[in-house]
């Protein structure tokens, strides 16, 4: 590619960029539940986005290659963390919050509530439901971001969520009796 | 749980439903089906107000110095634009690393041209940040190796060069002297060459602080607000980046 080609490109990323670090630092907040992790976690991803700029072949897809750094970061993160145990039951099984939503519950937060009862899903579920949620990806560019099947990434959504609305249920975050029809 | 999932595809359906998944025909026949059945109009709206529930507990999550969205970024388009220099003349580094090879036959200069063309390409542009955030010796020592033969070659030359040596994350513990590792060898690099800075990222150290790390720096050591802003700054001013 010609250099006045790149350069053109370069201009044309500048404001998406600076909205990808909110959206990078909203989901690692979600993933880490620690701001000072996800804040390390965001930087070390952009960082390698800059080393690694060359790889990005199509601009379109600029918002998902960001993320599956990130992904990648995290994953080498916890790998440091617990260098014995698989990825994969990482994914699964742990990293989990020790916060139950009720304990959250007593410091009377909606927000503090959700935030405990993501914090309690594997972390495999805890990515998927935030990705789709937090920055609607479809469920391929999920599966793509994270590197896993499709089949997956609808199965962890699916736990995820009913995870979410037993641990909400009973806090009464998701008022079942109170809710309206929606269509 | 996970065979109960497995088994129930309608949780996976309604899912699909409220995240836009569907085609146009099968959503049609599902908006169809829940019409017709309250205990699936229930639980779609439990999935839906989950979907919001997330979103509301996530959405004032800002990075420190998050700008507004009309605001015009400063910095990154430096670092992108910088970065696609890099890119372009990475292109035709072959040149550089025979001229590096010519001026000095050093074999790590050999093999630090051989390794990376972008890095001997670095090396010619004279004001070098070498940025290391892992502690894994291979990548500590391999730095080392790159930041001293830069600097022997370019005082054989006569070519004034200035490395900055910007460390975070694990790679932190190099400028450490609480920790084994290779400061004692920097400090001695620093000693002989004024013209090597060394610089710790705050964030790190900041982080440190937080888990009740005290952390002890080998002198000379300038603190930097951030690795990223350090990295944004020189490549704003002139400085290539190398991330080791």
């Amino acid at each position: 590619m010609k250099f006045a080609a790149l350069l053109r490109r370069a201009r044309g990323f500048e404001s998406e960029l600076e909205l990808h670090r909110t959206a990078l630092f909203r989901v690692a907040c979600a993933w880490s539940h620690e701001r000072a992790l996800a804040d390390d976690l965001v930087q070390d991803t952009l960082l390698k986005a800059l080393e690694h700029a060359d790889q990005l072949r199509d601009p379109e897809r600029l918002r998902s290659w960001l993320f599956g750094i990130m992904a990648n970061r995290w994953r080498d993160h916890l790998r440091a963390l617990r260098p014995t145990v698989d990825i994969d039951v990482l994914d699964e099984e742990c990293f989990c919050s020790d916060e139950t939503p009720d304990v959250a519950y007593g410091r009377g937060e909606i927000v503090i509530r959700v935030r405990a009862a993501v914090a309690r899903l594997p972390i495999g579920q805890r990515q998927v439901v935030t990705l789709v949620d937090l920055e609607e990806f479809s469920y391929a560019e999920v599966a793509a971001i994270l590197g896993i099947p499709i089949g997956t990434v609808m199965s962890r959504l699916c736990r995820a969520r009913l995870a979410l609305r037993e641990q909400l249920r009973h806090t009464d975050v998701v008022p079942l009796p109170r809710l309206r029809s929606a269509k | 749980m996970k065979d109960d999932v497995k088994n129930d595809l309608s949780h996976d359906r309604l899912n699909a439903l409220i995240d836009g998944q569907l085609d146009y025909f099968e959503e049609g026949r599902l908006l169809d089906a829940i019409q017709r059945d309250p205990g699936l109009e229930r639980r779609v709206s439990e999935l839906r107000l989950l979907k919001e529930l997330i979103r509301h507990a996530y959405h004032d999550q800002l990075p420190a110095g998050a700008r507004n969205r009309g605001e015009r970024p400063r910095n990154w388009p430096l670092m992108v634009v910088a970065a696609v220099v890099l890119i372009a003349l990475g292109v035709g580094a072959g040149w550089t690393s025979h001229a590096w090879q010519q001026r000095d036959g050093d074999t790590d200069l050999s093999r630090l041209a051989h390794r990376s063309g972008a890095v001997a390409q670095i090396a010619a542009a004279n004001r070098v940040v070498l940025h290391v955030s892992s502690s894994a010796p291979e990548r500590v020592y391999a730095m080392l190796d790159d930041a001293e033969a830069m600097l022997r070659a370019a005082r054989t030359s006569g070519q004034p060069i200035a490395i900055e040596i910007l460390a975070n994350s694990t790679g932190l513990d190099i400028l450490r002297i609480d920790v084994p590792g290779p400061s004692g060898r920097l400090a001695s690099l620093r000693a002989e060459n004024p013209n090597l800075t060394l610089v710790a990222c705050g964030q790190t150290i900041e982080r440190l602080r937080e888990r009740g790390v005290t952390v002890h720096l080998l002198p000379q050591t300038v603190v930097a607000t951030s690795a990223l802003d350090e990295v944004v700054k020189r490549i704003h001013e002139g400085w290539t980046y190398v991330r080791t």
